[in-house]
């Protein structure tokens, strides 16, 4: 049997086979490859984006491992390992939760017709706002179309309110001034009953005119105007009335109050004045 | 006045009385006075006890009550108010008026339609339900007899006043266009073939059966509402007082500010506005023999 001598480069002898020279260049490229390839399967996998990223991270650290290509190669196939199990487990998980959606929508739709068939209720969908029976337009053409059962517009019917008013007016217009002059409703009244003697365009100017007897009151400049003006007042008023009613106007409206004091006593003195006036000035 | 300083007003004056003091003995406002016959039925009660402040808001006040004699207010026209249950209910639209035609059936008036309200437990506010398209925004609604609705609305072309009837015939929604003027219509309220209107300082009577129009009444103030009660007569509000107008003499029995007024069977309710309480007449149905 032969010993093995240790062999050194002095003693010749049968020399240990050295193993076959792999170039550090080649192995580079090498892992370059396999890179590239687990970056395909990546890919291929419908990975995401996150994990190519991760995936980046790791094929760019080659560098820094200079000649020991082995340790990284190893670290290499770890990390595409763990990459990979996560990007297939987040797929399944998406599967998943994609199903159940669907699932739900169907189950949804089904509920919403299965209503309508037996409600015929409006179909609510979360783009349409939701939508009321259409309004009932019978009000609205009766009010375009029908004349009313009774027409308070007909000129008898406003003429007979308008009378009602008045006396109305009347009844205020007595009160108050029984009230300020302490004169018998009778003689107040038959003064101003004139009115139904004559037009009304003689009886609204003659109560507008008893509004601004009572506002002139105590101010004697006031008073001064209204006496020229109630001049005017009987001449507009007896443009529109016949003669008759001028005479009646003349003997009831001014010719019929009493000559007292306080408020009427003015009120027929500017009645009396103006009618003096009027007689001078024919 | 802000929305929720009108609403802290209202609620304190609505809630701090009846915490305090029995609602019988709690005082009248001041300018508020009764004069009811002494050897009758008549009797005059607190339903809610008013505040002593005076309510500043110049805002209108929806007031209805049911067949049950309940009260409900419409507040600021987005909140309908129960102040006895102490219930306030938000309104998703703004409400001109509402009525109660029978116990459950309240109908509401919203800008230019007319309609009604749904609850739902998961939603706060009630939602309005329009029905019917009316010509004009500006109008109120008047409870019939038998179940019958008048809406009364202005035209705002024209300045004239509209009254219209709804009814059911054959099971139908009907509209009947009743009457039509330019006079100004405050109320009107029903009573067999009349119907009465208050119009300025008269009471007209509009005879349905002669299509004609009478002269009811006459007064020296404005006539704000009146309550038809059958064949006895009618009641009257003034922007002051109350009055009945029977087959005697007419006559006024109540010295009150700005007051409201609804008849539900034998008992009159008076809203007194500007202090939001209620004080309810019953058995006015003897003030037919006075």
């Amino acid at each position: 049997m032969t010993k093995c001598i240790p062999c050194g480069p002095s003693s010749p002898g049968q020399q240990r086979p050295s193993p076959p020279a792999t170039s550090p260049f080649s192995e580079e490229q090498r892992i370059t490859q396999k890179i590239e390839n687990m970056r395909k399967d990546l890919t291929a996998r419908g990975c995401t984006q996150k994990h190519l990223n991760f995936f980046e991270k790791t094929a760019r650290s080659m560098k820094d491992y200079g000649q020991d290509l082995k340790t990284f190669e190893l670290v290499l196939d770890a990390n595409f390992q763990t990459v990979v199990r996560d990007c297939e487990s987040k797929k399944k998980l998406m599967k998943i939760i994609e199903e159940e959606k669907r699932e739900k929508d169907r189950l949804m739709k089904a509920k919403v017709a299965l209503l309508h068939k037996i409600k015929k209720a409006p179909i609510y969908t979360s783009s349409i706002q939701v939508k009321y029976p259409p309004l009932n337009p019978s009000l609205m053409e009766v009010s375009k179309k029908d004349a009313p059962m009774i027409d308070g517009r007909d000129s008898r019917i406003l003429s007979k309110i308008a009378e009602w008013y008045k006396s109305g007016i009347k009844n205020v217009a007595i009160d108050w001034l029984t009230e300020k002059t302490n004169l018998p409703i009778d003689k107040i009244d038959k003064a101003l009953s004139v009115g139904s003697l004559i037009k009304e365009a003689v009886v609204e100017p003659v109560f507008s005119y008893l509004e601004e007897v009572k506002l002139s009151l105590g101010n004697s400049a006031q008073w001064e105007a209204l006496v020229i003006r109630s001049y005017e007042v009987v001449e507009e008023a007896e443009k529109s009335i016949s003669n008759e009613a001028k005479s009646t106007l003349a003997e009831e409206f001014i010719g019929g109050i009493p000559v007292v004091g306080g408020l009427l006593n003015k009120f027929y003195s500017a009645g009396r004045t103006s009618l003096e006036i009027w007689e001078e000035r024919k | 006045m802000n929305l929720w300083a009108f609403f802290t007003a209202v609620i304190a004056m609505l809630i701090l009385p009846l915490s305090t003091t029995k609602a019988r003995d709690y005082p009248l406002p001041p300018h508020t006075a009764f004069a009811l016959p002494k050897n009758s039925k008549v009797r005059a009660s607190w339903l809610v006890p008013s505040s002593e402040n005076q309510l500043t808001s110049r805002e209108a006040i929806i007031f209805a009550v049911s067949d049950a004699g309940e009260p409900w207010l419409g507040i600021r026209g987005r909140h309908l108010y129960n102040p006895l249950r102490r219930v306030i209910l938000p309104v998703d639209r703004e409400m001109q008026d509402f009525v109660f035609l029978r116990d459950r059936e309240f109908v509401v008036l919203s800008t230019n339609t007319l309609g009604f309200l749904i609850f739902k437990k998961e939603e706060p506010t009630l939602k309005f339900i329009p029905i019917l398209e009316l010509p004009s925004d500006e109008g109120k609604l008047f409870r019939g007899e038998q179940n019958r609705l008048y809406i009364l609305l202005k035209n705002k072309t024209n300045g004239e006043y509209e009254i219209y009837r709804l009814t059911e015939k054959g099971g139908r929604g009907v509209v009947e266009k009743i009457f039509a003027t330019k006079e100004s219509i405050n109320d009107l309220c029903e009573s067999g073939n009349y119907i009465y209107i208050a119009s300025g300082w008269l009471v007209l009577g509009l005879d349905l059966e002669r299509k004609s129009v009478f002269l009811h009444y006459k007064h020296k103030e404005p006539i704000r509402e009146i309550e038809c009660f059958g064949d006895f007569g009618i009641f009257y509000a003034t922007d002051r007082k109350i009055g009945f107008i029977g087959k005697k003499n007419p006559f006024e029995f109540a010295h009150v500010d700005s007051p409201q007024i609804i008849l539900r069977k034998n008992t009159l309710y008076i809203l007194l506005k500007k202090h939001l309480g209620i004080i309810k007449i019953d058995n006015v149905q003897e003030l037919k023999n006075y």
